[in-house]
This record gives structure tokens, C-alpha cells and sequence, in this order.
């Protein structure tokens, strides 16, 4: 080896594991072999051919000896895997529902040994047992000892999964970051089911209102402690972005053949949108706005995730409409037609309003509603100007405060007395006329 | 005094002998994969999958893993190579393409020649611009010059000929010398 290869080799060998990551990695590789052991059965040395026995007729009743063993350690291996599987389908009460907590779930924790895994793998859990409160709820079951029982779970699950992110946070902010969206995006998910449970039941239901307060304020804390970090990554949300709509359209794939038309087209507008702020975040972060674009990923990271819930989840899908989880984002163009037809709303509200103003007398509700109606005419000229300009944001921002305006012009009608929009104004009583039969010329010119 | 005879299941073998390559080979292939990837943390990612991946090929019992160095170097290889693709970075087909005539004998790879070259680098400011490389190049310079391993094994595990390697590495190394003296400025 020449110098120049000794030098780069001494200065390359400073690249290497830390204790602590060397340590975490043999455990997790340890783990893992722990998990998937030699398959030594049929590597056993054959035991010696059994001699054979005096009485042949029985022969065919002889079992080996290490066959058996082999047989039994299958047999019980069945057993295992199957009140394994058994349990994953259990809720509170069922005689198996210890193993799929303490025994499943707790396995799969001491594997998740990255901090993201146990992030995602309490989140997971959080879940789990949302799911089953809920489906015990519907069948009335829900008793108060499982009640405390499934939110002393899911307290700890949160808490667990925000000290998970906590440890991140000390480690790596970026991989925290995104840890916290996709979790905050799951606990969104599941507020949106148990809003609609809480709308749905006649009664109140304590259980499924505490969870869902429960859930918000953990959503409410999670904010809190995220706090003023310092700026995140965006390369690292875009590969995110990237990794999870990847994992949408495949799973948009798989399930168009069994979801109707209205549901196609709804998921698919939802991963058009998507692709348009991914699309929007790029653009901002070459205009040089970091910060804007990293937030415009993590709000599109947060709407793949919900997304995804969304395709996945069967209950989600029946129990939440897509509209409420992930609003469609319009489109510039669709933008402009919304700010037109609501333009053209408030002038028709005002073109309704005008006559009925003028030929009214005046008093203090007239010159308040007059004051109303200059406003809004300056307000619709300023609109105009900034739609003729295309300064949509402007537009949106004045449109909104003219709506309230105009809703406020029309609620003062009511206390007027004016019709409704699209009621007809009655007319004055008609004179009484001289052709009214019975009456006679006499009467008449008496009056 | 009797002899007291080994008792050492064939599992446990296997156990001992892998948990010693891990222990051997666990930080040389963290290196490879950082330099070759420039991430620490998909680094330790893919080691961890390298393992997994040789483990589940042990178990099974089929095959005996008589060198565990360049059968860990082969997977760890076709990990990075899946990294890569999942990254949508240069296409390596594109870069095969433009790889050029690699058979025959060439002057410049004398080896004279070649060790002039190196001597006038200096091995810090390879060591920070070989990240800079395409993955091609930076895969046979971190195999021969960090890995140390010769032209002879990088063929093997690469399933090339010596003279593609021989080849593929000098022109990392001229591809090293631009880089490195543009940031000097000459």
C-alpha cells in the first residue's frame, strides 16, 4: 500500500459508528435473529436407524423418535402463530385480547427500535384502541371499567409516542418533524371519526366524547411542544412527500376497481391537489422562500397521510366524508370563478336592496342600511379592480369582508320587514272601484 | 486430564461466526455506505437491512457462507443500488452507457503513472470531494482505496473484468483530480 492509500484509508477510518449507534444495531440485529432462528430441524444429525423390532406386525406403529419431536415442535409452533393471529381480531372483554396487547403489540414495540418506528408503531396503537371503544360503543358494550380501561391505553400511547418524538427532536429535528406530521395527521383522522360518532348517537356518550377530548388534547400539546424549532429540512419533507404519494397512488391503484365512481374521482382529485402544492413548494423554494415551502410540504405530507387513512381504512371511509379530512384545493382558475360568482352574488343582494331603500322613509335603519349599501359599492369596485389585476388573494380577502357585510345588509332587511330574496314586494290595496255591484250612485256620491 | 468434547450446536455456530462478522465488518460497511450515499442515518439503515438480509440467508441452511466479507459487500451493494433507484438519481444505465470503451490496455494505466497521480492528492480533500463523484466512480474508489480491496476482488463482487475495473477506477481518480484542483483553483 502506497502513502497516499494508507493516508485516505487512516483519514476514512475516523467514518464510523458511534458506541451508542454500533450498540442499538447489534441489539436490533440480535433481535432479529432472536425473531428468526436457524431453521435447525432438518439440519439434525439422523439419529441411528432404531433396531428392528422382534415383532414385525406392529412395525408400521413405530414412530422415530426425532420425527415426533419435529412434529410436536410444528405443531406447537401452529399454535403459537394461530392465538397469535386469533387475538389481532379481539377487543376488551374477549378472553384473547391480553395476548394481542401485552404479548403482540409488545413484541412489535421492542422491535420498532428507531425512534420513528416507535413514533409510528404507538401511533399505530392509538388507533387500535380508538377502534375498539368505537366498535364497542356501537354494540353497546362499553362499560365504564373498559371505558377507563381504553383511555388509560391510549393516554399512554400518546405519551409514549410524544417522548418518542421528544428523543428524536434531541437527535435529529428533521426526521422529528416529519414524525410529528405523520402522527398529528393520524390523530386528525381519527378526531374526524369520532366527531362523526358524537353527531351520530341521540345519547351522550361520555365514552366516545372523552376520547375524542382526549385526542384533541393531545393535538393541542403536540403544537405546544413543537414550539419555535428551529427550521426543518425541506429536502428532507420533499423525499417524504415524495416516499408517501408514491405509496398513495399505488394504493389508489389497488382499490379503484372496488370503490364507485364518485369515490374515484373524489381520491383522485385529492392526489391531483396534492401533486399541485408539491408542485407550489418547489416554486417558493426557488423564489427563495425556504420556510414557506417546507410549510407547503408539510401540509401536503399531512393530506397524503389522511389520504392514505383514508383509502385503507374502510371504517374511515364509511364513517367520514373526504371533504372534511382533506378539502379539495381549488385551483387558480377555480379560485376566480368562486370570486366572480360571489361578486355577482353581493350585487345581486345590493341590486335587490337599492329600490326598496329609495322609495323607503328615512330614518335611522334606512340611513344605517344606506351607509351599508356606499360601503359595499366601494367594496365591489375595489374587488373588481384587484380581479381585473388577477391579485386573487386581494380579491378573496375583500370578498370575504363584503359576504359578511352583505349578510349583515340582508339581516337588517328582516328587521324591516322586507321580504326574503325571491319573495314578491305585496302591492298597495287597489282603489275600490265604481263597478262594484250593489252599489248605487247615490251611495257613491255620498262618499 | 479427558478431553472434554465441543459441544457447540451447528446453530450455534452459525450464530457465533455471523455475530463475529458483525463485530468485524459492521463499521467498514457503515463507511462504505456513508461515503457512498452521503446520509449517516440511511447509512445505518441499509447496514442493518445487510445483516437482516445475510441472516435470513443463513438460516435457511441451504448454504454455507464460507467468507462472510465480500458475501456482506454483495448485498450491501444491491442495497445501494436500490437507494439509488428509489431516489430517482442519475440512471446507472446512463452512466454504464457513458462509460466508454472499457476493454484493452490504456497508457495512462500504468501503474507509475497512477501512483503520480495519487501522491499529488491529498487524501483529506479526497476523502470530502469522493462524495462528489458519480455513484459509479465513487462506488469503485470507496471499494479499492477505503475498502482495500484490490482490482482482483472489486471484479468479483462487481461481477466485471479486472481491466473494466482497472479502468473504471482510474478515470475516478482523473474524474477526483478536476474536482480537487478546481477547488484549489488550479
Amino acid at each position: 500500500m502506497n502513502l497516499f492509500e494508507k493516508q485516505l484509508k487512516k483519514e476514512a477510518e475516523k467514518i464510523k459508528l458511534k458506541a451508542r449507534e454500533r450498540l442499538e444495531l447489534r441489539d436490533r440485529v440480535l433481535s432479529f435473529m432472536q425473531y428468526h432462528p436457524v431453521a435447525t430441524a432438518a439440519k439434525l444429525t439422523p439419529l441411528a436407524r432404531p433396531r428392528r423390532r422382534a415383532v414385525e406386525a406392529f412395525s408400521y406403529l413405530y414412530v422415530r423418535p426425532w420425527k415426533f419431536g419435529a412434529a410436536a415442535s410444528a405443531m406447537a409452533v401452529v399454535m403459537i402463530v394461530g392465538v397469535s393471529a386469533a387475538a389481532e381480531r379481539t377487543a376488551p372483554g374477549d378472553v384473547l385480547y391480553p395476548v394481542k396487547v401485552q404479548v403482540n403489540e409488545e413484541i412489535l414495540s421492542q422491535l420498532s427500535f428507531s425512534p420513528y418506528g416507535r413514533v409510528e408503531w404507538e401511533t399505530r396503537r392509538v388507533e387500535r384502541r380508538i377502534a375498539e371503544a368505537r366498535l364497542l360503543a356501537k354494540e353497546g358494550k362499553l362499560t365504564s371499567e373498559v371505558e377507563a380501561q381504553i383511555t388509560g391505553a391510549v393516554k399512554e400511547h400518546t405519551d409514549s409516542a410524544r417522548r418518542g418524538l421528544a428523543e428524536m427532536r434531541q437527535d435529529n429535528a428533521d426526521d422529528a418533524a416529519v414524525a410529528q406530521v405523520v402522527f398529528e395527521s393520524a390523530l386528525d383522522v381519527q378526531t374526524a371519526v369520532l366527531a362523526t360518532d358524537e353527531a351520530n348517537r341521540a345519547d351522550d356518550d361520555d365514552a366516545i366524547t372523552q376520547l375524542a377530548t382526549l385526542v384533541q388534547d393531545t393535538k393541542d400539546t403536540l403544537r405546544a411542544e413543537r414550539g419555535t424549532t428551529t427550521m426543518t429540512s425541506y429536502e428532507r419533507f420533499l423525499g417524504s412527500v415524495e416516499e408517501s404519494t408514491t405509496r398513495a397512488h399505488e394504493l389508489f391503484l389497488s382499490i379503484s376497481s372496488s370503490i364507485n365512481d364518485e369515490e374515484h374521482a373524489d381520491i383522485q382529485r385529492r392526489l391531483e391537489d396534492i401533486g399541485r402544492q408539491i408542485e407550489s413548494a418547489k416554486e417558493q423554494y426557488d423564489a427563495s422562500a425556504p420556510e414557506e415551502a417546507t410549510d407547503t410540504l408539510k401540509d401536503a405530507l399531512s393530506n397524503t397521510q389522511k389520504l392514505i387513512a383514508y383509502m385503507t381504512d374502510i371504517d374511515v371511509r364509511r364513517s367520514v366524508e373526504l371533504e372534511s379530512l382533506v378539502p379539495k384545493k381549488l385551483t387558480r382558475e377555480e379560485r376566480m370563478e368562486r370570486a366572480q360568482a360571489s361578486r355577482a352574488a353581493i350585487a345581486e343582494t345590493l341590486a335587490e336592496v337599492r329600490p326598496i331603500i329609495a322609495s323607503s322613509s328615512k330614518d335611522a335603519l334606512i340611513e344605517k342600511l344606506e351607509f351599508e349599501i356606499h360601503e359595499l359599492d366601494e367594496d365591489l369596485e375595489a374587488i373588481d379592480a384587484a380581479l381585473s389585476s388577477e391579485e386573487l388573494e386581494g380579491a378573496e380577502k375583500l370578498l370575504g369582508e363584503a359576504e359578511e357585510l352583505a349578510k349583515d345588509l340582508r339581516a337588517l332587511f328582516e328587521t324591516l320587514g322586507v321580504p326574503e330574496k325571491g319573495s314578491e314586494v305585496p302591492l298597495e290595496e287597489p282603489i275600490a272601484s265604481s263597478t262594484v255591484a250593489g252599489t248605487t250612485t247615490q251611495e257613491v256620491v255620498a262618499e | 486430564m479427558a478431553k472434554r468434547a465441543k459441544e457447540t450446536s451447528p446453530a450455534g455456530n452459525h450464530e457465533e461466526r455471523f455475530l463475529k462478522a458483525f463485530d468485524d465488518y459492521a463499521d467498514a460497511l457503515f463507511r462504505h455506505a456513508v461515503i457512498r450515499l452521503s446520509d449517516r442515518e440511511r447509512a445505518i439503515e441499509l447496514v442493518h437491512d445487510t445483516f437482516t438480509k445475510a441472516w435470513t440467508y443463513v438460516r435457511m441452511g441451504e448454504n454455507e457462507i464460507e467468507s462472510y466479507r465480500p458475501f456482506l459487500y454483495k448485498v450491501l451493494g444491491n442495497l445501494i443500488i436500490d437507494e439509488y433507484r428509489r431516489r430517482k438519481t442519475e440512471s446507472l444505465d446512463a452512466i454504464l452507457e457513458n462509460d466508454g470503451p472499457d476493454t484493452g490496455k490504456f497508457p495512462e494505466l500504468q501503474e507509475s503513472s497512477l501512483n503520480e497521480v495519487l501522491t499529488s492528492l491529498d487524501a483529506t480533500m479526497v476523502l470530502e470531494r469522493i462524495t462528489e463523484l458519480p455513484p459509479l466512480y465513487r462506488e469503485m474508489l470507496t471499494l479499492r482505496f477505503v475498502d482495500g480491496l484490490g482490482p482482483k476482488e472489486i471484479a468479483s463482487l462487481i461481477e466485471e473484468s479486472e481491466n473494466v475495473v482497472s479502468v473504471r477506477i482510474n478515470r475516478g481518480i482523473n474524474m477526483l483530480r478536476t474536482i480537487v484542483n478546481k477547488q484549489k483553483g488550479t
